[in-house]
């Protein structure tokens, strides 16, 4: 009998909840049943084909929540989109690229690895490269931020945001006289083998690397601001830079740090862009960077589940679009979510809790 | 030598003066209360003090070592700690996470444990609330945390700004009577709660007519 009443109680929480409701979330809650109507339509008719389809977005999403973090971190304690991160994420691949061919400034420091290399040296390989590029990509931001950021602390917020595109280009033009603007391939070290499955689904060996890489280093991003005393003094800073300050916590240092994370993460994931996509040019970091800051907007910025949530939406977006709308229209499809998230709910999907921040204010 | 001793000073927000040549001093184990009507320089003196703002002119003298200039979070390890004014918590964080980064400078984990116990008989309500996110308390109970958190560092001196805002006069009382924790240097507001100082210099705003203090705007 309780039960039933508390149902009753609760069913009546939800009638009233859509009575209350905007026009606009209606719309929007009315389009995302159709289109979910649409997909699951598909999904029936060929569900191999969708399960492989959504292993490819998954793995995608991966890549891109780890550059979402990195907009979501920044943009929690100093309130910057940080435009350069997406280019950042560039030079993570160029980075691995260079390690992986053992050539640097026309110095051959060892030999490259390549397709033909035993399973061993391929392992090391990659494992030496991730580090690589996430030790550079860390230090870049770090630097970045000393140099570009830093100055401007106390200046408004818009010129910090034009420094920031600013810096953008400048690392554009870095990659470009780098690697030349055609796309460079990377190496196939991981294989595309499927891994397991029946039938027609495709779960890779490559797709396998991709989980395998981010799931270690969200749960450590997560024990580090959870956990660690240096983590509890990011969250402090977020929330109130002179309360911290007033705490003994040396706030540019955390801030430093939290540029240093994020910049790990933006070289991890671009490794692993390379390597899963076979490619990588100057202005990868424009469009995947595009694509992550609308997954840490679609998350809530500001909100680490959320930009890691956001980053697997979009990516599974994505990749449902290549197989059911084309690929062509992908980017479009993205671009509208981003507008639509503006339009019916700017704060995201979770932002209205934010993990590293206050939130709210 | 009074283990605080401010000569002459001035501060600014940026070209508005904010101070003009205030001199202070206290006495180690004294509580002097700051009083005086809105926009007198309370809170910018507590903030000239700590670090957060640097005095243009003038000397800030603690435990011997002129400090003006030092940055807010080098205070805390040379003993002053501040519950600032509008409390300052970290609202999405625990009251225990508050409380720890009162005390994150230190290193000693058995004296943290300990300071921790004697917020907590100051303030059993905290203790009660340990693992709620402090934004959710009651203005009160946020005071008592911010108050709590600064007493975390073991101060030397003891900056409180307005530190009954919302606070239940009871609660204040009972703190006053610990003085373990060395010196109490409170900005008051209201005339029923100048009780506690010893001394009670008074800021006016755009005038100098006490030769002890005067500040203007």
């Amino acid at each position: 009998m309780e039960a039933g009443e508390a149902n009753k109680t609760r069913s009546g929480v939800l009638i009233d909840s859509i009575r209350t409701s905007s026009w606009q979330s209606r719309i929007a809650v009315v389009l995302v049943a159709v289109l979910l109507v649409l997909l699951l339509k598909q999904a029936a008719q060929d569900p191999g084909q969708f399960l492989s389809q959504l292993f490819i977005g998954l793995t995608n999403g991966a890549i891109l929540a780890l550059v979402a973090l990195g907009y979501t971190l920044v943009y929690g304690i100093i309130e910057l989109i940080n435009f350069a991160h997406g280019d950042n994420f560039m030079i993570g691949s160029f980075v691995g690229l260079t390690v992986l061919s053992g050539t640097f400034a026309g110095l051959s420091l060892f030999g490259a690895i390549t397709d033909d290399s035993g399973t061993f040296l391929k392992i090391i390989g990659v494992i030496i490269t991730l580090f690589v590029a996430m030790s550079v990509c860390g230090l870049v931001n770090v630097g970045i931020e000393r140099v570009a950021y830093k100055p401007l602390r106390n200046s408004p917020r818009l010129a910090v945001l034009i420094t920031a595109i600013g810096m953008s280009f400048i690392l554009q033009n870095v990659g470009l006289i780098w690697k030349g603007p055609a796309q460079v391939p990377f190496p196939q070290l991981i294989s595309d083998e499927k891994v397991f499955g029946p039938g027609s689904i495709l779960f890779r060996w490559n797709d396998l690397f991709v989980v395998g890489v981010t799931i270690p280093l969200l749960i450590a991003l997560s024990y580090f601001i959870q956990r660690t005393k240096q983590g509890k003094a990011m969250r402090a800073v977020a929330q109130d830079k002179e309360a911290a300050s007033m705490m003994g916590i040396n706030v540019n240092r955390t801030i430093s740090i939290t540029f240093l994370l994020g910049g790990i993460l933006a070289g991890a994931s671009g490794v692993m862009y390379g390597l899963f996509n076979g490619i990588t040019v100057f202005n990868v970091g424009f469009t995947q960077g595009l694509y992550a800051f609308t997954a840490a907007v679609l998350g809530g910025i500001g909100n680490l589940t959320g930009a890691v949530v956001g980053g697997l939406l979009i990516g599974i977006i994505g990749a449902m679009s290549d197989q059911y709308i084309g690929t062509r229209w992908t980017a479009i499809v993205i671009f509208a979510v981003l507008i639509l998230v503006l339009v019916f709910r700017p704060r995201g999907l979770l932002g209205d809790r934010s993990a590293v921040q206050g939130g709210g204010e | 030598m009074a283990l605080l001793e401010i000569e002459n000073m001035h501060s600014f927000y940026g070209n508005i003066q904010a101070l003009r040549g205030i001199s202070l001093s206290v006495e180690e184990g004294e509580v002097v209360t700051l009083i005086g009507s809105n926009g007198a320089g309370k809170t910018t003196t507590l903030r000239s003090i700590n670090g957060v703002m640097r005095p243009r002119e003038g000397k800030v003298v603690f435990d011997g070592e002129e400090i003006q200039g030092i940055p807010a979070h080098r205070m805390i390890s040379r003993g002053i700690a501040q519950s600032p004014e509008g409390r300052k918590i970290f609202p999405r964080m625990t009251v225990l996470e508050n409380l720890e980064m009162g005390a994150f400078h230190r290193n000693d984990r058995p004296g943290i444990r300990e300071d921790m116990n004697r917020v907590y008989d100051l303030f059993p309500r905290l203790k009660e609330r340990v693992k709620q996110e402090a934004g959710t308390m009651s203005g009160g109970e946020q005071q008592m945390l911010a108050i709590g958190r600064a007493l975390m560092s073991r101060p030397k001196l003891l900056l409180l700004d307005e530190p009954s805002t919302r606070a239940r006069r009871a609660h204040l009382r009972y703190h006053q009577r610990d003085q373990r924790a060395g010196n109490y240097h409170p900005a008051r507001r209201t005339e029923r709660q100048r009780s506690p100082g010893n001394c009670h210099p008074r800021l006016r705003t755009g005038d100098r007519l006490h030769s002890h203090l005067s500040l203007s705007r």
